[in-house]
């Protein structure tokens, strides 16, 4: 049979009871015996803060599904999932490409998902701090200064330096007129 | 006709003082994952935006991988879309 891997996280209302995901389990796993797969594991990952407000909810359970199924089998569990009234969201994504069953090692993506563990949340304290300490990326592009215009075209004395590129506190480095994009990277 | 020989290479003038190194390329173990937000998190701005890589200094490939990743991990709310305060 030709699988591949996928793992799916969804998300269960805050104040959802764990039956209602044994429950939707018992369907996932019926669904594999007919449609063939071998179920890695079913994790809850716990209560977490939503970035954003899914049905209303602000705290949502998180739910791990790994499995090596057919891709028809995806479609049969992400139905299963919008069926269910506790699933507010849910996604797959895929981790192999398409094999035959036999040429996964099954105990060894066993262990690597058993030891997947859900990352500590902050509380709001620790959020402030590095919050207050984040300067290197935590920037908007409003913040980055005036762009300084883009200067002349054929350079008119090497003036107006595009103010974009560089940091807050980088040095206004003497700017030459031919050299004027970031080439070596394209 | 003899090509004109291009023996004369310029030494490209540095603009920064520093070269920024990707981060993925210097450490290989650092894996791009949607579902670990707090390394995720270091690539967008407080807006929730994704920092373009001329500023975070990602190499073209890794910045493609950590774009899928972060779109990834807005889906399952682990990161805001957007943010209209500085949050």
């Amino acid at each position: 049979m030709l699988v591949r891997m996928y793992e799916t996280l969804f998300i269960t209302r805050g104040d959802s009871e764990t039956e209602a995901v044994e429950k939707l389990h018992g369907r996932l796993l019926k669904a594999m015996e007919t449609l063939g797969g071998v179920e890695l594991k079913l994790a809850d990952w716990g209560k977490r803060k939503l970035a954003y407000e899914i049905a209303k909810q602000k705290k949502g359970n998180y739910w791990y599904f790994g499995y090596i199924a057919a891709p028809e089998y995806v479609k049969e569990c992400e139905r299963q999932l919008s069926l269910s009234t506790d699933v507010i969201r849910y996604q797959t994504v895929r981790l192999s490409e398409l094999n035959l069953l036999t040429a996964f090692d099954v105990e060894a993506e066993k262990t690597r998902v058993q030891n997947l563990t859900p990352e500590r949340e902050e509380d709001e304290e620790e959020q402030y701090l590095r919050r207050r300490d984040d300067d290197g990326y935590g920037r908007d592009r409003d913040d980055r200064g005036d762009r300084g215009g883009r200067g002349d075209r054929d350079g008119g004395g090497g003036g107006g330096g595009r103010g974009g590129d560089r940091g807050p506190g980088a040095p206004m480095a003497a700017k030459r007129p031919d050299d004027d994009d970031d080439e070596e990277d394209n | 006709m003899k090509p004109a020989e291009k023996t004369t290479e310029q030494p490209r003038q540095r603009r920064f003082g520093r070269r920024k190194v990707c981060p993925f390329c210097a450490d290989k173990t650092l894996y791009i994952d949607y579902k670990t937000p707090s390394m995720l998190k270091r690539f967008i701005s407080e807006r929730g935006k994704i920092v373009p890589r001329r500023i975070s200094g990602v190499c073209a490939m890794h910045q493609r991988s950590l774009q899928t990743e972060i779109k990834r991990a807005r889906i399952m709310a682990f990161m805001p879309f957007s943010s209209s305060t500085a949050d």
